[in-house]
């Protein structure tokens, strides 16, 4: 770890509802995107993009330098509290993973309604992330499967070994795309050479 | 490839034979077990009268009216299993008791849906530890054959190819009364079977 180490800024948490002014026990758009600007002024720096989808989801893109820090104000300034899930996407053409973190709030003063998905692109060559373990420990079990099903190691956690797969697993994790299903293996190889007999 | 060939012909023969010459024996010593009655082994001789027809019936009779299941649950047919247990379809009258014991006090398994790779020793285990009149009932499609997930990397296309199966039963899930018609099949089974 670097001299500059967030982490041990969880230790006296500023704990500021930034929910607080907006009022209503549920988010309406303009709620939301209240709570938006306010993010994107605060985290101007940190963050690539902060957009609104639909009602109910915030979407905040960072990079993966960044993500501590972000995930941090999240925590400590916004309140959320929950990681309900950690998803990667493949995306072989563009060369990259994306890796999702859902967040939700249960101490926030105003129940959110809203999900913040935390994105962060990476390389898919050697792909390598900071784990946000130490901010959220809930996120443990959900960054060992992705770890698992898509190869991604997550700097910093304690322990990336094998969860769902059966110990003796030899071979590219599941679900990245180039990855073949065992029984339509023979098939993909008969189409190639089909097609190489064709050219 | 033909010595390949050979080899396989070969060792198929050499099964035959195994299958077969046991086979003959156990015919030929049932007719004249009580000639050799107290020649052979105590336990050997304990086979040849409990297969007499009355013993051997009194005996069947006495395991088919009460089958100790033990159930490995990994999916939603565990739900249909617990209805069929309970006052509703009732299958004690049927001779099922309800899944109260471990694995080594239990004659019957029944294999409740979907069986990964990594949960593939863990039910091997479970069958080995039940003691030795057993017996298996592979419930629902994924244990049949893999069901929705047949072709998944992690699960396995059919339980049959690693674990003895008696009775199969179809259904996603099945229904209760399909649980105890297979229960029903499977005393018929044990009704009709040879004593081990």
């Amino acid at each position: 770890m670097s001299k500059e180490n967030p982490i041990k800024k969880i230790e006296t948490p500023p704990s500021i509802d930034i929910t607080e002014d907006l009022g209503g026990p549920r988010c309406t758009i303009e709620d939301e995107e209240k709570f938006l600007n306010r993010i994107k002024k605060e985290l101007d720096s940190k963050i690539i993009s902060a957009s609104i989808p639909r009602l109910g989801r915030i979407n905040v893109e960072v990079a993966p330098e960044k993500i501590i820090e972000v995930a941090l104000y999240l925590k400590i300034q916004a309140l959320y509290d929950a990681p309900m899930s950690v998803a990667a996407v493949d995306f072989p053409e563009e060369e990259i993973f994306e890796i999702i973190y859902h967040l939700m709030s249960y101490s926030a003063k105003q129940s959110r309604s809203s999900i913040i998905q935390l994105r962060t692109k990476i390389p898919r060559e050697n792909p390598h992330s900071p784990s946000l373990i130490k901010i959220w420990a809930g996120v443990e079990w959900h960054e060992r499967e992705t770890h698992e099903m898509f190869g991604i190691v997550f700097e910093g956690h304690p322990d990336l070994g094998g969860l769902l797969l059966p110990e003796d697993w030899n071979d590219i994790p599941p679900l990245r795309k180039d990855y073949i299903l065992p029984f339509y293996r023979k098939e993909k190889e008969n189409e190639g050479a089909s097609k190489e007999e064709k050219k | 490839m033909e010595t390949v060939d050979d080899k396989n012909s070969v060792s198929r023969k050499q099964k035959k034979d195994l299958v077969t010459q046991p086979e003959d024996e156990l015919v030929q010593d049932t007719k004249s077990f009580a000639g050799n009655a107290f020649v052979g082994k105590l336990s050997d001789f304990v086979k040849k009268v409990a297969n007499v027809n009355p013993i051997r019936y009194i005996l069947n009779w006495a395991r088919m009216y009460s089958l100790w299941p033990t159930h490995i649950t990994t999916s939603c047919c565990c739900t249909e299993f617990g209805a069929a247990s309970g006052p509703r379809f009732d299958m004690e009258r049927f001779g099922l008791i309800q899944a109260v014991g471990g694995a080594r006090q239990s004659d019957l398994l029944v294999i409740e849906g979907t069986i990964s790779y990594k949960m593939l020793p863990r039910l091997e285990r479970v069958w080995e530890q039940m003691p030795a009149p057993k017996y298996s009932i592979a419930m629902g499609a994924c244990a049949l054959s893999g069901g929705l997930y047949y072709d998944s990397y992690n699960v396995v296309p059919g339980i049959d190819k690693y674990l003895p199966v008696d009775v199969y039963l179809p259904g996603c899930p099945p229904r209760p009364e399909a649980l105890i018609q297979s229960v029903l099949l499977l005393r018929e089974k044990i009704g009709r079977s040879r004593i081990e």
